[in-house]
């Protein structure tokens, strides 16, 4: 038999006999990938709890916290005696915002005087605080215009000119890519492929570093008479295939199963999980070779993969990073994988713009390969690394 | 009585041992002190410095120039002179916008239509058409945001100059012009700013990981050579584990006594984040947060085999539990399934609490919720770690004497 092919036994006959390994490798890639599917499977968030002072108490009073409550966003749940209990409301996080209608507003309104409702969110919570506020405006503001245009009927103008009157430009928007703004769209591309990276990662640095923590490097170069390229071929190939059909249940889970906007190009998506999985083992490689125990390889590995989600735009695009740390997001394999996956999905781009990712992801896993190759060979050779700690 | 007293006795010699076995195994474990250090402080330190411009700012946007005229021209200097965005007008047609965006010049494209001038002069309606890209949320509030906010305050302009024509005075026409005026005071986080907000998050969610890990590195190698029974002796003996539990726990405690200060007074002061509490109400606060974490991670620490498995496991645990605690999504969006499984853990009242209490103003009877939350999850975790701790040492005992 080719050595290669029984390194490559040999690794999945450990895989199915070392626990951690296998719940690491196989049960854990599908727990995350329905733990995110389905946590965040509304993905819109809806009827935000939401408090009212009314020091007013009139109908008019009343219809605007009834308008406010039919916003999808929110929802009015609260009614304390005065701003002061509602600020309390804010900060034991039962409420995302206070909504205060100020005196007289019923009788200030019908003689013509300009009122003002406030509205106090809790900007801390930025994605629910930001909603609650824009539902507020929104709300407000129709209600606002709607007086308005009132009052220009009075004086004779026509409603259709009243409306053109108020707003003399139209907003037309076109959200494009995510056109009901759903957070899962959004959040999940970023954390599902970014979770398989990190699988990617842990597993590969497992796979060498369980066997060189117990000082089984020397029988792997026995096994394959000296060549470091055949015990990498057959301990990484069959990972590379299997996370790849991992990777392939990832995007199924999303694009099938959760129905996310697909516009752009399979293949290339495909072709670039596969670069996004080599490179990973590759980085993984690296991190072995220079580290002095197991514990460190996974140290460095895991930190390295968890950082990269940050580092790819999700959570904080690159463009607001300090100058220094956008040149650093650049080393990472996610952040030109998430590129890809965004341009070819949902954005729809043509396969030219992604070109360039797939190209920095090829010499990205060249470059680490290649500098971590000697080093890898050296501590193949010694059989175990520095230090048990 | 004397039994009693007895009993105490030897608990808290025992506690005494437990305590310093604990900490010098920490001193002399290598990766446990480096997990402390490195994590805490240099994790917090790479992680702030990401978000530490806070919000975006001067988002590049094209403008799509159809009517040429001075009014057009208005309107996209006052898009220009926003916050958010960056107005490019080197585009003659949306083709050549189109292009720019795929290239990732510009995050939006914005149109402004031919005759737009003319219809405003004419009282007609014209349309400003926008493409902002939500595939990145971030962008396109900002885009969205600051375009919606020029438009109203365009036509908000010429509305009321058709008032100032017909005589009425300034003051009067802008009061005519919205009945209902809205002020919107934003809380805490007034700038909405990034780093303001993860943070807080962040430290809190640290002090889990690193406990977490540190406590399975610690318990893994004592299983790889199975001295868990020789270096806590009381544990065999009929109520020892409490004291060995409580040793470990106060330990920890007093570990983060010293690591918060820093974290809180050193890294948040440099990158100006606000801190709106007193230390002593962090101290309290975190007491169970700490013994809580500390009895869960003996808990588990039973199923890590290697004192590597630790890690991974919970490296891959720390975001969900980000997740579960709601503040980055809220938790109205949860099923009743995730929001009993986010109950369970400790950073879910521990993140809040620390947000509350640093962030948020809150007193200590604000968080006074949380704070017994972790009281009871402390009160569960102590006893499934007192009998796993059990169970192990005389696992162990019983191999070494084979």
């Amino acid at each position: 038999m080719k050595p290669s092919l029984r390194i490559a036994k040999r690794e999945i006959a450990l895989l199915f006999n070392t626990k951690s390994t296998f719940v690491l490798a196989i049960i854990l890639p599908f727990v995350f990938i329905l733990f995110f599917n389905s946590l965040l499977s509304k993905g819109v968030a809806r009827d935000l709890p939401v408090a009212v002072v009314d020091l007013d108490q009139s109908a008019t009073s009343r219809n605007i916290i009834a308008q406010l409550d039919a916003a999808p966003e929110i929802e009015i749940g609260f009614f304390p005696v005065n701003q002061q209990k509602g600020e309390e409301l804010i900060r034991l996080g039962k409420v995302y915002g206070l909504v205060t209608i100020p005196k007289n507003i019923e009788a200030d309104l019908k003689s013509g005087k300009q009122v003002t409702i406030v509205n106090q969110y809790n900007s801390n919570l930025l994605l629910a605080g930001g909603l609650e506020n824009k539902a507020f405006r929104k709300v407000i503001g129709t209600i606002s215009a709607g007086i308005n245009i009132e009052k220009q009927r009075k004086q004779g103008v026509s409603k259709q000119q009243a409306i053109i009157n108020y707003v003399p430009i139209i907003a037309n928007n076109h959200t494009l890519s995510n056109p009901y703004t759903n957070y899962s769209y959004y959040l999940n591309t970023g954390f599902l492929t970014m979770f398989l990276q990190l699988f990617v990662m842990l597993t590969t640095i497992y796979c060498f570093g369980a066997d060189l923590k117990y000082s089984k490097g020397g029988k792997l170069l026995n096994i394959t008479k000296g060549s470091l390229l055949t015990i990498i071929l057959g301990k990484v190939l069959p990972y590379t295939v299997w996370f790849f059909l991992v990777g392939i249940v990832t995007l199924l889970s999303m694009y099938v199963w959760q129905d996310f906007p697909f516009f752009g190009s399979k293949l290339t998506v495909l072709a670039g999980l596969l670069l996004l999985i080599v490179a990973n083992q590759c980085y993984a490689l690296y991190f072995v070779s220079v580290s002095n125990s197991f514990r460190e390889a996974l140290t460095f590995g895991s930190g390295f993969a968890a950082v990269s989600l940050s580092f790819s735009g999700v959570t904080y695009p690159i463009f607001g990073m300090p100058t220094v740390l956008q040149w650093l997001s650049q080393i990472f394999p996610f952040t030109h994988f998430f590129e890809l996956l965004l341009d070819q999905s949902q954005r729809g781009f043509p396969v030219f713009y992604s070109l360039k990712s797939i190209i920095i992801l090829v010499v990205l896993s060249i470059v680490s390969i290649s500098l971590s190759w000697f080093k890898l060979k050296r501590l193949f050779l010694k059989g175990s690394f520095n230090h048990n700690i | 009585m004397k039994n009693l007293f007895k009993l105490f006795y030897r608990g808290t010699i025992s506690f005494k041992n437990a305590f310093i076995t604990e900490w010098n195994s920490i001193k002399s474990d290598k990766a446990v002190s480096s997990t402390f250090l490195s994590v805490t402080f240099i994790i917090l330190i790479v992680y702030t410095y990401i978000y530490s411009n806070q919000v975006i700012k001067e988002v590049p946007v094209a403008i799509v120039n159809q009517d040429g005229t001075k009014m057009s021209r208005d309107y996209i200097a006052m898009l220009e002179s926003t916050e958010g965005t960056k107005t490019i007008t080197s585009f003659t047609d949306l083709k050549e916008a189109k292009k720019a965006y795929y290239s990732k010049e510009v995050e939006g494209i914005v149109i402004v239509p031919k005759n737009f001038e003319k219809n405003i002069r004419r009282g007609k309606q014209t349309t400003i058409t926008t493409f902002a890209d939500a595939a990145n949320m971030l962008f396109y509030k900002r885009v969205l945001g600051d375009v919606s906010v020029v438009n109203g305050y365009f036509s908000a302009g010429i509305s009321i100059k058709k008032e100032l024509a017909k005589g009425i005075s300034y003051d009067q026409a802008q009061k005519n012009y919205s009945p209902i005026k809205t002020i919107s005071n934003s809380l805490f986080n007034t700038t909405s700013g990034y780093a303001t907000y993860l943070i807080p998050m962040l430290t809190a969610l640290i002090i889990q990981l690193v406990l977490l890990m540190g406590i399975g590195l610690l318990s893994g190698s004592r299983r790889e050579v199975i001295s868990t029974h020789t270096e806590f002796p009381r544990i065999l003996h009929k109520g020892g584990v409490i004291s060995v539990l409580l040793a470990k726990a106060c330990l920890y405690t007093l570990i983060y006594m010293i690591i918060i200060p820093v974290q809180v007074g050193v890294i948040y002061a440099l990158f100006g984040i606000p801190v709106r509490s007193s230390l002593l109400s962090i101290y309290i606060f975190i007491i169970p947060y700490v013994f809580s974490v500390v009895f869960l991670g003996i808990s588990i620490s039973s199923f890590f085999k290697r004192r590597e498995d630790s890690i991974v496991f919970l490296v891959l645990l720390s975001i969900p539990s980000l997740m579960l605690s709601g503040l980055s999504f809220p938790v109205e969006g949860f099923t009743l399934f995730y929001n009993f499984i986010s109950e369970l853990i400790p950073s879910t009242p521990g993140i809040l609490g620390f947000v509350k209490l640093t962030q948020m103003e809150a007193s200590f009877l604000e968080v006074l919720n949380q704070w017994n939350h972790l009281w009871i999850l402390t009160f569960i975790y102590f006893i499934i770690a007192a009998i796993s701790l059990k169970i192990r040492a005389k696992k162990e005992f019983k191999l070494k004497k084979a």
